[in-house]
């Protein structure tokens, strides 16, 4: 009993540094070729919604909803289709560059906030939803 | 007596701390990540990500 103890300890041991090994090789492995696909429908629901007001565009890269949760389905769907392409856009950016993803978001919201046309709400950096 | 009175001072005092010690973190929020990057850093990922949203329209 005594004698076996140290070897289930050591076992032990091997067994948490993979599961550790493989914790940290797991990220790596994880980068997509393609992001998920946002379509056309996709865009057209979130222009309709950002000239209602319901959506717009936040200082991190990303849309966001203005007035909380939408009441549509669709238009919820079309908003995370776009929102996880635009996550894997950053992370082929940042990747490019050097940068983290959240850096390339805020690139591109610099840009992106400044093309939101008058009347349409952006979200800024202290988390105020804006209108143009 | 006296002995008893400052342990349980301390462990007062601690407990607080040991309380909040978890859930501090140390949040950077993105505007100051991209504001940290280095000047020729920054006009390269404007220029990559200035492509990236001309190259795909139903994103942006």
């Amino acid at each position: 009993m005594i004698k076996r103890q140290p070897h289930r300890t050591a076992l032990l041991a091997a067994l948490l540094s993979l599961a550790a090994a493989g914790a940290v090789a797991t990220p790596a492995g994880m980068a997509l070729a393609q992001p998920v696909a946002a379509t056309a429908a996709d865009k057209a629901l979130v222009d309709a919604a950002k000239a209602r007001g319901e959506v717009g565009e936040q200082s991190d890269g990303y849309l966001g909803f203005v007035k909380g949760s939408p009441g549509d389905p669709a238009l919820a769907a079309a908003v995370a289709s776009i929102n996880a392409g635009r996550a894997a856009a950053f992370r082929e950016a940042a990747a490019k560059t050097g940068v983290t993803a959240e850096a390339a978001g805020v690139a591109a919201a610099k840009l992106l906030v400044g093309r939101v046309p008058p009347g349409q709400a952006y979200r800024d950096a202290n988390g105020t939803w804006v209108r143009k | 007596m006296a002995r008893r009175m400052m342990l349980a001072t301390v462990l007062a005092c601690l407990s607080p701390l040991a309380a909040c010690a978890p859930t501090i973190k140390v949040q950077v929020a993105p505007i100051n990540i991209y504001a940290k990057l280095d000047a020729d850093v920054r006009v390269r990922l404007d220029k990559e990500v200035q492509t990236l949203i001309q190259q795909n329209p139903n994103l942006f």
